[in-house]
């Protein structure tokens, strides 16, 4: 991993994952800076927003609903039967 | 002290004659050039082989009676040296090194800060006057948004398609604005012009970076590598700590 900052460039080797008080903590070192990064459960969906593009996501809703509706007219038609 | 490219380059050079430490205020090697950089890798990799010791994260404070003070996160420690070789980087020169006579008003900014202050989004004004060409002006430049008009004072002549105005072989020499600035004088063989502007970036004239207590000025066991231009190539920066700390050869320096 690669910080940037405004006082530079850094490697950041990540050592050890683990959770700490409900929160997700990289254990590892910028450079020769022991460091750890924590990140709480009410970031994960803002960070995740960011990540997957927001064509992916509306994409991903379409194929969701249309799996449900699917499933529901399948479990229609086996009552029907 | 110091592990830039001229740093390292002094380090490994001095490696094959004398005990060395490198001493790096910042994490990870590289300064300016940045830890990736190829040519830090390189030399980083290099100085590891011939035994250099790279102390990383750590700031010297003060040099007396050759011993270097060093502080970081949990460390406070002294190191014993026969002589310092200093690659601390080079900045724009001062207002009063260049001298910029005027009163002391809001808008005026070394290059380095305004760089930060850019990188982070933060307006400086609408018609930005850059002192100088070259690496922090370049930066600047870089980082103008779109709406500043630039106009750039001395140098040469920039590339970048954001420059308004530039007056090349022009100086700096007055600032004026009641309590931000509002223009700026610029000389050339005697002929002055104003120019209207709300900040001015200080970006000309490169000076040596000396901030160690001890070794400000020089003294015959302190040697400074730092290559002051506008425009610095790896290649120039290496050759120069090279030549420079070839003289300490026969001293067996630590």
């Amino acid at each position: 991993m690669i910080i940037n900052s405004p006082v530079g460039r850094f490697p950041f080797e990540v050592t050890g994952v683990g959770l700490v008080d409900g929160r997700i903590r990289l254990e590892g070192a910028m450079g020769t800076w022991p460091t750890s990064v924590e990140v709480t459960p009410s970031e994960l969906p803002r960070i995740a927003a960011r990540l997957v593009p927001r064509s992916a996501a509306v994409g991903a809703a379409v194929l969701g609903s249309a799996a449900a509706l699917a499933l529901a007219a399948r479990r229609r038609s086996r009552r029907a039967a | 002290m110091g592990a830039g490219l001229a740093g390292l380059a002094a380090a490994l050079e001095l490696a094959a004659h004398a005990e060395v430490e490198l001493v790096e205020r910042l994490p990870a090697a590289g300064g300016s050039w940045q830890f990736d950089h190829p040519a830090v890798r390189d030399l980083v990799g290099r100085c590891d082989r011939a035994g250099v010791r790279l102390t990383m994260g750590v700031t010297a404070l003060r040099w007396i009676e050759r011993r270097l003070l060093l502080i970081g996160p949990g460390t406070r420690a002294w190191r014993e040296a026969d002589h310092l070789v200093f690659a601390g980087g080079t900045r724009p020169a001062t207002p009063a090194e260049l001298p910029l006579f005027g009163a002391r008003v809001a808008g005026v900014f070394a290059g380095t800060v305004a760089h930060h202050l850019m990188e982070a989004h933060i307006a400086l004004g609408r018609h930005l006057a850059v002192c100088g060409s070259g690496y922090w002006a370049d930066l600047v430049l870089a980082e103008a948004p779109s709406h500043a008009r630039v106009t750039v004072v001395g140098g040469d002549v920039p590339a970048s398609p954001r420059v308004a105005a530039a007056w090349p072989g022009y100086a700096p020499v007055e600032v004026r604005g009641r309590d931000r600035v509002e223009q700026l004088v610029i000389e050339r063989d005697g002929h002055a012009r104003a120019i209207d502007c709300d900040c001015v970036v200080l970006a000309a004239d490169q000076r040596p970076i000396r901030n160690v207590d001890g070794a400000i000025t020089a003294t015959p066991d302190v040697t400074y590598v730092q290559l002051c231009a506008d425009t610095l190539t790896p290649d120039a920066v290496v050759d120069h700590a090279i030549a420079t700390v070839a003289g300490l050869h026969g001293r067996n320096s630590t």
